[in-house]
């Protein structure tokens, strides 16, 4: 019997360079992607809490082209002055312009939120996912821990760890990292214990891949979407936390053009001069809410059983 | 001699059982920031400030929160679900000590209605302590006038403390409502011919209470948070204020009390929470 000759010659695929390829490649990825982005220009919150955070960051960047003054620049014939068309937010009890120092903040407080929710990311998601994909004891020992550190309030927590290091900006993110990644460990464990019995898992593990590669190249990929969310709102809550121990005497030094010290200051005179403390404040409003609302439209649209 | 007081020679875990035994015995140590009086005392003053302050702001949350969530729960997607949407992102965004201000400028100094801080007129003579609550001491000796005080005095701060959990239990409030109002059951009672007002009220919201009542004993620790950027803005004397002059001033025994006391009202707040469960939900029976 004549057995049919089957045709092994694969037909070469096209050469597209290094461009074509990567397109091909991640045909899907691109779809998904271009699928969200139409999904977040429909949701008109999310897009100004976009809008609000390019300008900060924006300010951030280019603060001294954009500042009218110094942040340090004390004029000692202009103390106190209200809102006018010299100061725009008035100046403070040394004549600095509240206006240059608000633009200034944010070279202080947006690294902050930034530096926080990064190191709490690395370190809680490696610890999160080792912790989901093995599972038993090392589960039950992480697990744990993160019970001990979430059953502090996050604030005094900081506080303490504030407190033993001393006060400086620096001390502030550490001790915030400290506090904030067990949500993060949490968070991916979760996803992880889910993941891990999903059918690429067991083909990646009988094409013989490491633990490793599983745990970086397959579960933390596929984890990604509510850490994207989570450290989006993150960011806010991060810049409000730093804000408010700066106000109660960590972190920033007096007189330093941070948010939560000028809020601080403020408080002193805001029977009489009104505009120290509220500028400042309501910068700190602004920016977690433009993260918070942001982070609030990526969930609805990065969470699949909200889509429709 | 302080070293031999303080077991300073001894090896750690030696001076860790003297710790925990010292912890039994209620001996917190001395305070150094209070002019060394036992940090125990010390605690014990503050703390009933700071309770009564947190439960008015969690009553205040409940009262607040779970009526718009359910407000905007039902009323899906029209414009009062956009307005309670953005009202509790302001809520989570909105720094409290500045909120604490601007509450003080509005309604101290423009209005007038609410006095400024503290917790009575400096004039006015604390109730006699039974629970060490001004509002529940001022009742029970019968002194109406105080008791009016305290509560005016208690409303702002409150006010400003419970805005952000707001934020959260509306929010939740919401999510659960959703959830609920599609459930089978919602669709029988409605094929009952119930009015609108006992399927929301009666069937839905009692099972939409269930994750609202986790968040709120989770709320009760960023509450206790809170406590200390509120107290500091409102000058209430609670255990917020005495931990952040402890902390500036390097004061570790009343430090270390001070966090104790917080974490066990903490697990306390999340055992009522679990036990509640079985009154909320009669298929949660722990066995």
């Amino acid at each position: 019997m004549a057995t049919e000759v089957q045709d092994f010659t694969v037909k070469a695929p096209p050469k597209k360079g290094v461009i074509g390829d990567w397109l091909e490649k991640n045909d899907s990825r691109i779809k998904e992607l271009k699928y969200s982005l139409r999904l977040l220009f429909k949701s008109p919150l999310a897009i100004i809490g976009l809008i609000i955070i390019l300008i900060f960051i924006f300010l951030m960047l280019f603060a001294p082209y954009v500042a009218p003054y110094k942040p340090e620049a004390f004029n000692w014939d202009a103390m106190l002055q209200p809102p006018s068309l010299q100061h725009l937010f008035g100046t403070d009890q040394y004549g600095g312009d509240i206006f240059s120092r608000v633009i200034y903040g944010a070279q202080l407080s947006l690294p902050v939120g930034f530096a926080v929710v990064i190191s709490a990311i690395l370190i809680g998601s490696t610890i999160g996912a080792i912790s989901g994909y093995y599972g038993g004891a090392i589960d039950e020992l992480v697990m744990r821990v993160t019970d001990i550190f979430l059953s502090f309030p996050y604030l005094i927590l900081a506080m303490v760890v504030c407190a033993a290091l001393g006060r400086s900006l620096e001390h502030v993110m550490m001790a915030m990292a400290i506090t904030w990644w067990p949500a993060y460990a949490r968070l991916v464990r979760g996803q992880a214990l889910s993941i891990r019995e999903n059918k690429y898992i067991e083909a990646a593990k009988s094409l013989g891949a490491s633990n490793r590669r599983i745990i970086f190249k397959h579960l933390l990929p596929n984890c990604l979407s509510p850490i994207i969310v989570q450290a989006t709102m993150d960011v806010g809550n991060a810049i409000l936390t730093a804000a408010g121990l700066s106000f109660i005497g960590f972190g920033a030094a007096a007189g330093q053009a941070e948010w939560g010290m000028m809020v601080s200051t403020g408080q002193e005179y805001m029977m009489n001069q009104w505009w120290i403390a509220t500028f400042p404040g309501l910068a700190i409003l602004l920016v977690a809410l433009g993260f918070n609302l942001f982070g609030d439209g990526l969930r609805d649209i990065l969470d699949p059983k909200l889509r429709r | 001699m302080i070293i031999a007081q303080h077991h300073l020679n001894d090896p750690i875990p030696v001076q860790y059982v003297y710790y925990i035994n010292d912890i039994l015995h209620f001996n917190l140590g001395l305070s150094a920031s209070e002019g060394g009086r036992p940090v125990a005392d010390a605690l014990a003053q503050y703390f009933p400030a700071t309770l009564e302050l947190t439960i008015a702001a969690m009553i205040l949350t409940l009262l607040i929160g779970i009526p718009i969530g359910i407000l905007s729960g039902i009323r899906k997607d029209r414009i009062e679900d956009h307005i309670v949407r953005v009202f509790s992102l302001c809520g989570v965004s909105i720094p409290i000590f500045w909120f604490g201000l601007i509450l003080q400028y509005v309604f101290f100094l423009k209005l007038g209605w609410l006095p400024l801080g503290g917790r009575l007129p400096d004039a006015m003579v604390p109730p006699p302590a039974v629970t060490g609550l001004y509002t529940v001491d001022s009742l029970l000796a019968g002194q109406w006038n105080t008791f009016v005080q305290a509560v005016l005095h208690l409303i702002m701060p409150a006010f400003c403390l419970s805005f952000s959990s707001l934020a959260v239990i509306s929010r939740l409030t919401r999510s659960s409502m959703l959830e609920a109002m599609s459930q089978d059951f919602v669709r029988t009672a409605r094929a009952k011919g119930l009015s609108e007002r006992a399927v929301v009220l009666k069937h839905a919201l009692r099972n939409a209470l269930i994750p609202t009542t986790t968040m709120a004993g989770l709320a009760f620790g960023g509450l206790l948070s809170g406590a200390v950027l509120t107290e500091t803005v409102f000058m209430w004397p609670g255990i917020g204020r005495y931990s952040t002059r402890a902390i500036t001033s390097n004061d570790f025994a009343s430090i270390m009390g001070f966090t104790l006391l917080v974490v066990v009202v903490y697990v306390v707040m999340n055992l009522v929470v679990d036990l509640l469960y079985v009154y909320l939900d009669p298929r949660v029976k722990y066995e």
